[in-house]
């Protein structure tokens, strides 16, 4: 075998931190994760072996399989409102010349608040007692009775992806803007002199050079929407009747607050084989990128 | 450093390393307490100078570790998991069963405290497997907190059975003022739907804590109630509940009544709120009550709060001795005192502290705990039963049924499936 060269070595070296750390921090939750999935541990005290009876009876269970679609609704509500109106947003920004820089900043302030204390203040805009929704929709006479924003499930579920859309919208637009940004400017004037009008330039030159930017902001959020706890843990605690329960709000309460941990387990490992669907997708429909040379 | 000194420092380290004892002063134990941060923070104040004057007395620092109810439960199971970060604990009255093996016995303190203050309120609810596995507490009990003046405005006297409550909760809401007991993801939601499934007569398990019992005729009766008391006598914004709404809902002067503790009077009491559109104080005009009684009993349910000492503590005897000292009287007057009366403790003689005898709102202090069980009655206080609690299945069950969203019959259904599933889990790991 031969010796490694001190650049290499050292090379090693630096990377050997970072590999610890991913390691520790997230190989062996992961793995002790994959583990209790397929046994019955409760706290304090390690179960058997199951195998797979865990996800099978998880596939039969009534709360569960409305989990799952609460956590399709939310993604693709989400991440589609998010992807059209972040679009949108960048054109916009893109036809700003004043105060540009102060008006991009501002524009991310709602993703730099730290998300607890955000979607408090939602939860004090949609909360039954002294909502200021309601409080203004009836002053203004547009509403007679309250609307039982977290309390009807339809609602629910709409509100939360209203506060995830807000949430996310900054980091859509921004990245879409940097995208926008980065297509040359002969482009457009080649389609011009070709005589394209607005649409045939957006269809042809906007959309498929901005294709592989958008492509990477709806997988990142992708993930990050289908993983998310704070807004419904927050805002609805998985309420009503289930009715907003997330993946991970529903693995919180059953593993962590109950003491199951193999079922919190399997519940939150069950979205793990989606999602590495999900991310060889996007990444396929990414690398097949549009180029004009 | 001399001969001298040498020789007289070389005696005393031969001496630790001898007796393996070392010397007196280093001796500081420290005792770690992690429990949920109380509501009134007074009262955990004054636990704290209580360690902290027993810890000068015992050469031991006293520390709480303070955390917010919802998260008290993943710090316990961190701090089994890791078998470190703390001596005692705060447990549910289930933990004693989760955590069995993880527990120290105590049946000497709980014998002892009982001569002393006792006799305990039904000592037969806290055993587990025969064992005595932490020492009782107290409890957030669940009364009626009602206005006076509303209740007199329909021409109603305070409601002795549901049937009254439902008769004058349709005439309040009609008036504008409903009633509002949690059908949501909450405690309050799971104690008063068990409360009234007792009151019916039926429960989801069986005296052995088994056998999965809630599906007759009597489950059946209490989901009708609540499907026309839902319907007559409440508005939809109870599904949505946590355990603050119904205390804001009264003290807005929008409810009429509500199933909750004290907190909502103390709270209306010390910001000195008024009714809406007038100067009269609420609290003035808020009352407590029993919970209504049914077809068969008068019951309710509580948060049942024990003390337990971890097995890894290497300080089991200090903790005990702490523990004798916080079970004095003078330390549990203060004690209760300094929760303005929110902490009720499970034996008699603390039970007629003046705090709750000097205030009429507070007489029905005295017999609460007699109809106050615990969240797994009739059967023990099992793992499995913390499980149909954390995941609020009771309450979810009369959610589903009140709106429609599934037949009465469903509902048992479901909730027997939920309840029956949770059981199996448990008797695969325990055999």
């Amino acid at each position: 075998m031969r010796a490694l060269s001190s650049e290499a070595a050292a090379g090693y070296g630096f990377i050997a931190p970072a590999a610890v750390l991913i390691v520790g921090l997230i190989g062996f939750p992961f793995g002790l994760a994959l583990w209790f999935s397929v046994t019955e541990t409760w706290v304090g005290r390690p179960g058997p072996f199951v195998g797979l009876a865990n996800f099978v009876r998880l596939a039969g269970n009534g709360t569960f399989q409305l989990t799952l679609v609460n956590s399709l609704l939310y993604t693709i509500g989400a991440v589609a409102l998010k992807a059209v109106l972040g679009f949108i947003l960048a054109l916009l920004l893109l036809r700003i010349t004043r105060f540009e820089k102060l008006i991009r900043g501002a524009i991310l302030l709602p993703f730099v608040i730290p998300t607890a204390l955000s979607t408090l203040a939602w939860w004090w805009m949609f909360e039954p007692t002294y909502s200021v929704l309601n409080w203004t929709g009836r002053a203004l006479g547009l509403l007679t009775s309250d609307v039982p924003w977290l309390s009807d499930p339809t609602l629910a579920r709409s509100a939360i992806i209203v506060v995830n859309v807000w949430r996310g919208l900054p980091f859509f637009a921004i990245t879409i803007l940097a995208g926008l940004v980065a297509i040359p400017q002969e482009y457009y004037e080649a389609a011009e002199t070709d005589g394209a009008g607005a649409w045939q330039r957006f269809r042809n030159v906007t959309l498929p050079l901005v294709k592989p930017v958008l492509g990477i902001v709806v997988l990142f959020s992708t993930i990050l929407t289908m993983a998310d706890f704070n807004i419904v843990y927050l805002m609805t605690r998985g309420g009503p009747m289930n009715s907003t329960h997330l993946f991970s709000t529903l693995a919180h309460q059953s593993g962590m607050t109950s003491g199951r941990l193999s079922e919190g387990a399997a519940i939150s490992l069950f979205l793990f084989p989606l999602l590495v669907l999900i991310v060889i997708v996007q990444l396929r429909l990414v690398r097949r990128q549009t180029a004009y040379e | 450093m001399n001969r001298r000194q040498f020789l007289v420092g070389s005696a005393g380290l031969a001496g630790i390393l001898t007796t393996r004892q070392p010397p007196a002063f280093a001796q500081t134990r420290e005792i770690r307490l992690v429990k949920s941060s109380h509501f009134v923070p007074a009262s955990d104040a004054e636990l704290k100078r209580q360690g902290d004057e027993w810890g000068k007395q015992n050469r031991a620092i006293f520390q709480i570790d303070a955390v917010p109810t919802g998260q008290l439960n993943t710090k316990k199971a961190a701090i089994v998991t890791a078998q470190a970060g703390a001596d005692l604990a705060m447990l549910w009255i289930g933990d004693q069963d989760l955590y069995f093996d993880h527990l120290v016995d105590v049946p000497d303190i709980v014998e002892e405290v009982g001569k002393k203050l006792g006799p305990w309120h039904h000592p037969e609810d806290f055993k587990i497997r025969g064992a005595w596995k932490a020492v009782p507490w107290y409890a957030t009990v669940w009364p009626m907190t009602y206005r006076t003046d509303l209740l007199e405005s329909v021409g109603e006297k305070v409601p002795d059975t549901w049937e009254d409550l439902y008769r004058a909760g349709k005439k309040l809401k009609a008036a504008g003022h409903p009633i509002g007991i949690a059908l949501a993801a909450s405690d309050d939601a799971n104690f008063a739907t068990r409360g009234l499934m007792w009151s019916y007569g039926t429960s989801y398990v069986g005296k052995d804590g088994k056998t999965v019992a809630i599906n007759n005729p009597r489950t059946v009766e209490a989901v009708e109630f609540m499907k026309r008391f839902y319907k007559d006598c409440m508005e939809q914004e109870v599904l949505s509940w946590d355990d603050s709404n119904n205390n804001r809902c009264i003290n807005a002067g929008k409810c009429a009544f509500i199933f909750n503790p004290t907190s909502a009077y103390e709270a209306a009491k010390k910001q000195a709120i008024k009714v809406r559109g007038s100067d009269k104080l609420i609290h003035e005009v808020m009352d407590h009550a029993l919970p209504p009684r049914g077809p068969v009993e008068r019951a309710t349910s509580a948060n049942y709060g024990m003390l337990g000492i971890w097995k890894f503590s290497k300080n089991v005897d200090a903790v005990k001795d702490f523990l004798r000292y916080h079970y004095e009287a003078p330390q549990q007057e203060k004690f209760i005192e300094t929760s303005q009366g929110y902490n009720v403790p499970f034996l008699e003689k603390p039970t007629h502290h003046p705090i709750w005898s000097s205030n009429p709102k507070y007489k029905f202090v005295r017999d609460i705990m007699k109809y106050t069980h615990p969240p797994s009655y009739p059967g023990p206080s099992t793992a499995a039963s913390q499980v149909v609690l954390a995941l609020h299945v009771i309450p979810e069950m009369f959610a589903r049924a009140a709106t429609d969203r599934m037949s009465t019959k469903d509902a048992i259904d479901w909730a027997e499936k939920e309840i029956t599933e949770i059981h199996a889990g448990r008797k695969r790991v325990t055999g």
